[in-house]
C-alpha cells in the first residue's frame, strides 16, 4: 500500500491532473484486488474496472482502443456471471452468455448514441498534464528540449470539401508567439480576453470547394489548427485577430471542425499601435554581431528587399537542420545561433528570423503549427503527425498583411516540400519516440498499402464516431428520419428493439415449436394440461394411465373425468396405435 | 400478543395484499402475476456507476464514453429480461413432509419443476436466499427449508422466499410462495421419571417379544446390498424414499400395556405428551402391544408401525385446532 503510493506519488509530479486520478483509480483497484474477501469487494473490484476501462477513452479513442475496452467490458460481465454460478456443480451456463447480452445490447446502444443530446460541459474538469509530447507548447524558448519528429502519433486530420491545396501551402496554424519577454516566446495577452475576438458568420464563404473539416484528436489544448486565413460558424469556438481559432473548453476528445478558407484578400490589413509595439520589441545590447549584420542587410523604407536580403544570407550560410541540435540557453542565443553553432530545427530558425527583423524595427513574429502531412490516395485525407509540427516565422508588410515567410524552408528546402516523413529521414532522432510505428516499414509497398488502409479505417472510425457532434447529430437524424420528430424517434427505438429481440424470440419459437409440433408430444401435452388442473404433475418414468389413476383422489377429479379420459385415450392412441 | 403499530399493520396489509395476489395452493408456476423484479444493491451502484460515467462523457465531451454508459444501461435492460426469464415458467409443488418429533431439525420440503429451458442459480429461504440450487434442463428437483418447529400439532409452513440475479447479479428477481404442505410435529419423547409412573399391574407379566417371521410389518430397515429382493418395501421406493427392506414379524406375549393420559393427573398437558411419546416409542420398539388413551380418543390394543403413528398422531394433535380431522380410532 504505502509502497503503491510511493510510486504513485513518484510518477506523477502535478498531482491535480487528470493521469494520477486515473493511476490512483488504478492502484485501488489493484490494491482492493489483494484484499479482496467477499462478494462486495469483488464488485467494487469489478466495477472500478468498468470506470478505468472507461476512462481509457481519455487519453485513446481509436477503433483498436475502442475494441479492447470492449472486450474488457466483455469479460468484466464474465466475472460478474462467475459470482451467480455454483462454482461446485458440474454444469455450467454457456460460457458466451456476457458476448451475447453485449451483442444483444449494440443495436439499442446505436440508437441512443445517435439521439441522445449532446449538451454542453456542465463544469471545468481536470485535464491531462502530459501534454509535452503533444505537438508546439504553449512557447518557446531557445534551450527547451525537442521532441520534434519522434513521435508518429496523429495529432489531426484533415479532409478537404474540393481540391486540396498545393502540398506547400499546408502551413497548419495553431498559436502565434508574439510576445518576448525574458528570453521566453510568448501569445499576446490579448488572446485570453474574449472581447477581441472576431465575430465569424460574415467571412463565412458558402462555396463548399473551401470548406473543409479539420478532425482534432483530443490534445486538451485550446488550440485547432488551421490553415491561414480560416473561419468557422461552429460556436464553440472562437476567432482571434491574429486568425487563430480557439476552443471554449479544451480538446478532451477527438471533435470535428468544419472551417472555411477564405481568400486572403478578405482579410482587412490592419495593425493596432499597441501590437505594432508588441511585435517589434526585442532587447537592444544582447546580440551585437546579429544587430550589426542587420544594420548591414537593411534596406530602410522597404520591408520586402530587407527580408529578401536576409534570406539570402541564411541561404549563404551553411546551416545545418538536425533534430538534434548543440542546445544554446544563453541570453544571446542569436548571436551564438548564427554565427557559432549554425545547426538547429525550426524553431530556431523562426527565432533567429524574426529576431533580426525586429531589431531593424519590422513588425515579425513567430507561428507554431504544423506542416505538411501525409495524403492518403484511398480516401483523400491528409493525416498530420505529431513529427509534422513546425515553427516559421509571419511579417508585417504595409498593405498586404501579415505574410508568412519559413527559414527553415530556405535552410532545408526538402523539409518544405516532401514532409518530414522524408526529409528528417536522416536527421538524428527521428522516430525515436515510435519505435513500433509501421512507419519504418513504409518502404515496404505491401506494408505501406495496408499501413495506408489502417489510417482510412482509422479515418471512417474518426469521423464516423469521434466527431459526432450537435450540428452532426441534427444532419445524420434528418438524414435517417426524414424530420426530427418524437414520434419517429420512437419508430427508430422500434426498429432497434425488435432488431434486437425478433431474432431471439424466432429462435424460441422454432425450437419450441419444432418440438411441439410432433403429434405424440402435442397429445401428451394436452394430457399433463388436464392432469395440472387437478393439481398433479406426472413424475418421472410415470405412466399416462397410472398418473390419472393417481388423480382420482383430486378434489375436482369428478368434474374432469370425461376431458381426462378423452385426453387420455387420444393421448394412448397417437402414441402406440401408429 | 401481537404489538398493533403502524409497521405490523404495514406488514399486515403486505402479508393481506400477498394472499390476494399470490394464493396458497399445491402447485404453483411463476407467471408476471407472481414474480417481482427490481434492481438489486449492485445494479443500483451499476446505475450510479452510470451516471458518474455519463458526467465525464458530457463534461469532457467523449463520445466513446458516452457508447460505453448507454452499452452499459441497454445491457442492464436485456438483463432484466434474462432475470426474469430465469424464474418465469418454474413450477412449485408443495412435496409433503415426514413428520418429526419437537426439538428435531425438520424441513418443508418442495419439489421445483422446469419445464423448458435451464434455471441457474435460484436462490430461496424463509426470508433469504440462503440455500442456493440450479436445474439443468428439463429437471425436478425436491429441496428442503429448514425449520425448527416450537410447538406440536400439525404445521402449516408458511410463505417462503424464492429468488435468482441470473446473469449478473444486476437485477433480483423473486417471489414469495405459499404452497399447501403440511407435517405433523410429535411432541418431544420425555422419559417419565420412575417415581411418577403408575405401572399398570398386568404390564409386568406382559412378555412381548418379536417372531423371528410373521405376517406384520414389523420395521424398514435400510436396504443393504445381497438382502433378498423380495423383502423390499416397493412402497416406499415407488414414493422416491431410500430403498428399504421389511422386517416382518409378529408380537408374541400376553397382557397389555394401556399408555393413558390420566396416568399422570395433574401435570402440566405437554409435558404429559412428552412422557406418553416416549413410551409409545418404548413399547413400540419392545415390540409390546399398547393402547393409547386420551379423554379425546381411546386406541384399541394393537402394535405395528401403523399402530404407532396412529397414536403419535392422536398426540400431535390433541386439543389443538386440527383434532378434530383424525377422529379415527
Amino acid at each position: 500500500m504505502t509502497l503503491g503510493l510511493g510510486v504513485w506519488w513518484w510518477t506523477f509530479p502535478s498531482k491535480l491532473a487528470l493521469e494520477p486520478a486515473v493511476g490512483l483509480l488504478f492502484l485501488g483497484a489493484w490494491l482492493k484486488l489483494v484484499e479482496a474477501k467477499d462478494r462486495r469487494d469483488g464488485y467494487v473490484f469489478i466495477y472500478t474496472g468498468f470506470v478505468l476501462a472507461a476512462s481509457v477513452f481519455l487519453f485513446h479513442q481509436t477503433l483498436w482502443q475502442a475494441m479492447l475496452v470492449l472486450l474488457g467490458v466483455v469479460m468484466g460481465f464474465s466475472a460478474l456471471l462467475q459470482f451467480e454460478l455454483d462454482s461446485e456443480s458440474g454444469k455450467q451456463p454457456s460460457r458466451w452468455l456476457p458476448v451475447a447480452a453485449v451483442t444483444l445490447a449494440i443495436p439499442i446502444t446505436l440508437v441512443w448514441f445517435l439521439i441522445f443530446p449532446r449538451i454542453a460541459p456542465l463544469w471545468a474538469i481536470p485535464l491531462a498534464a502530459d501534454v509535452s509530447r503533444m505537438g508546439m507548447s504553449d512557447t518557446l524558448r531557445p534551450g527547451d528540449v525537442s521532441q520534434l519528429g519522434r513521435d508518429a502519433s496523429l495529432a489531426f486530420r484533415v479532409e478537404f470539401g474540393g481540391e486540396p491545396p498545393s502540398y506547400n501551402q499546408l502551413y497548419w496554424r495553431g498559436i502565434t508567439l508574439g510576445r518576448f519577454d525574458e528570453g521566453t516566446w510568448r501569445q499576446h495577452r490579448w488572446l485570453n480576453q474574449t472581447s477581441q475576438r472576431v465575430s465569424a458568420p460574415e467571412l463565412m464563404v458558402s462555396d463548399s470547394d473551401r470548406r473543409y473539416t479539420v478532425l482534432q484528436k483530443a490534445s486538451h489544448r485550446h488550440w485547432i489548427y488551421a490553415l491561414m486565413p480560416s473561419v468557422t460558424s461552429d460556436d464553440r469556438v472562437r476567432i482571434y485577430p491574429d486568425f487563430t481559432l480557439k476552443t471554449r473548453w479544451p480538446i478532451t476528445s477527438d471533435m470535428a471542425f468544419d472551417l472555411s478558407l477564405l481568400e486572403p484578400i478578405a482579410v482587412n490589413p490592419v495593425i493596432s499601435a499597441t501590437s505594432r509595439r508588441v511585435e517589434t520589441a526585442f532587447p537592444v545590447g544582447l546580440n551585437p554581431r546579429s544587430e550589426a549584420l542587420v544594420r548591414s542587410l537593411a534596406i530602410p523604407g522597404d520591408i520586402g528587399a530587407t527580408i529578401d536580403r536576409v534570406l539570402q544570407w541564411y541561404r549563404s550560410q551553411p546551416f545545418v537542420y538536425t533534430l538534434e541540435p548543440t542546445p544554446i540557453s544563453a541570453p544571446d542565443f542569436v548571436d551564438r545561433f548564427l554565427f557559432d553553432t549554425q545547426s538547429g530545427f525550426c524553431e530556431h530558425y523562426a527565432y533567429s528570423f524574426v529576431a533580426p527583423l525586429r531589431l531593424a524595427g519590422i513588425p515579425a513574429r513567430i507561428v507554431g503549427g504544423y506542416m505538411g502531412g501525409e495524403v492518403n490516395p484511398l480516401n483523400g485525407t491528409v493525416a498530420v503527425r505529431e513529427m509534422d509540427a513546425h515553427a516559421w516565422a509571419e511579417v508585417w508588410i504595409e498593405g498586404l498583411g501579415w505574410m508568412r515567410y519559413d527559414p527553415t524552408g530556405v535552410v532545408a528546402p526538402e523539409h518544405v516540400q516532401r514532409g518530414a516523413l522524408e526529409s528528417l529521414e536522416d536527421a538524428g532522432g527521428f522516430l525515436t519516440a515510435s519505435p513500433l510505428s509501421l512507419m519504418h516499414l513504409r518502404h515496404w509497398r505491401w506494408i505501406n498499402r495496408l499501413r495506408l488502409s489502417l489510417d482510412d479505417l482509422n479515418y471512417r472510425w474518426q469521423s464516423a464516431v469521434m466527431g459526432y457532434d450537435r450540428d452532426r447529430q441534427v444532419s445524420a437524424l434528418t438524414r435517417l428520419l426524414g424530420q426530427i420528430s418524437p414520434a419517429r424517434l420512437l419508430a427508430l427505438f422500434a426498429i432497434a428493439i425488435s432488431v434486437t429481440f425478433v431474432p431471439v424470440i424466432a429462435l424460441f419459437m422454432v425450437r419450441y415449436y419444432r418440438h411441439n409440433r410432433q403429434p405424440r408430444v402435442r397429445a401428451v401435452q394436452v394430457l399433463d394440461r388436464e392432469l395440472r388442473r387437478l393439481g398433479i404433475v406426472r413424475n418421472p418414468g410415470e405412466t399416462l394411465r397410472a398418473a390419472v389413476t393417481r388423480s382420482q383422489h383430486s378434489e375436482h377429479y369428478l368434474e374432469r373425468a370425461v376431458m381426462l379420459s378423452d385426453a387420455l385415450a387420444q393421448a394412448e392412441a397417437t402414441l402406440y396405435q401408429s | 400478543m401481537q404489538m398493533v403499530g403502524p409497521r405490523n399493520l404495514g406488514r399486515a396489509s403486505w402479508n393481506n395484499w400477498l394472499t390476494r395476489r399470490i394464493p396458497k395452493q399445491s402447485i404453483v408456476t411463476l407467471n408476471q402475476r407472481r414474480l417481482f423484479i427490481f434492481p438489486s444493491a449492485a445494479g443500483l451502484a451499476f446505475l450510479a456507476l452510470q451516471v458518474l460515467l455519463l458526467l465525464v462523457a458530457i463534461n469532457y465531451q467523449n463520445n466513446l464514453i458516452y457508447g460505453l454508459v448507454f452499452l452499459f444501461g441497454t445491457v442492464l435492460v436485456v438483463t432484466i429480461h434474462l432475470t426474469f426469464m430465469n424464474l418465469h415458467g418454474l413450477t412449485l409443488k408443495a412435496a409433503g413432509g415426514a413428520p418429526i418429533f419437537l426439538g428435531e431439525r425438520g424441513a418443508v420440503r418442495f419439489e421445483l419443476i422446469c419445464a423448458q429451458r435451464s434455471r441457474w442459480s435460484v436462490g430461496y429461504g424463509w426470508q433469504r436466499a440462503d440455500l442456493r440450487t440450479q436445474l439443468a434442463g428439463l429437471d425436478r428437483k425436491t429441496l428442503e427449508l429448514p425449520i425448527t418447529h416450537d410447538r406440536r400439532g400439525r404445521f402449516n409452513a408458511p410463505r417462503f422466499y424464492l429468488e435468482t440475479r441470473y446473469p449478473f447479479g444486476l437485477i433480483r428477481c423473486w417471489s414469495w410462495v405459499e404452497l399447501t404442505s403440511s407435517t405433523l410435529v410429535y411432541p418431544r419423547p420425555v422419559p417419565p421419571p420412575a417415581d411418577e409412573r403408575i405401572v399398570p399391574e398386568n404390564a409386568d407379566g406382559a412378555t412381548f417379544r418379536r417372531a423371528t417371521s410373521g405376517d406384520e410389518l414389523w420395521e424398514l430397515k435400510p436396504y443393504e446390498r445381497g438382502e433378498p429382493l423380495k423383502h423390499l418395501h416397493w412402497l416406499s421406493v415407488a414414493k422416491g424414499f431410500d430403498p428399504s427392506i421389511k422386517v416382518m414379524g409378529e408380537s408374541v406375549g400376553t397382557g397389555s400395556n394401556s399408555i393413558d393420559f390420566e396416568d399422570y393427573p395433574g401435570v402440566d398437558t405437554e409435558l404429559r405428551l412428552s412422557w406418553l411419546c416416549f413410551r409409545i416409542l418404548e413399547a413400540s420398539s419392545l415390540g409390546q402391544k399398547f393402547a393409547l388413551k386420551l379423554p379425546t380418543i381411546e386406541q384399541t390394543m394393537g402394535s405395528g408401525i401403523a399402530h404407532r403413528d396412529q397414536a403419535l398422531e392422536a398426540l400431535s394433535l390433541f386439543r389443538t385446532n386440527d383434532s378434530d380431522s383424525v377422529v379415527r380410532a
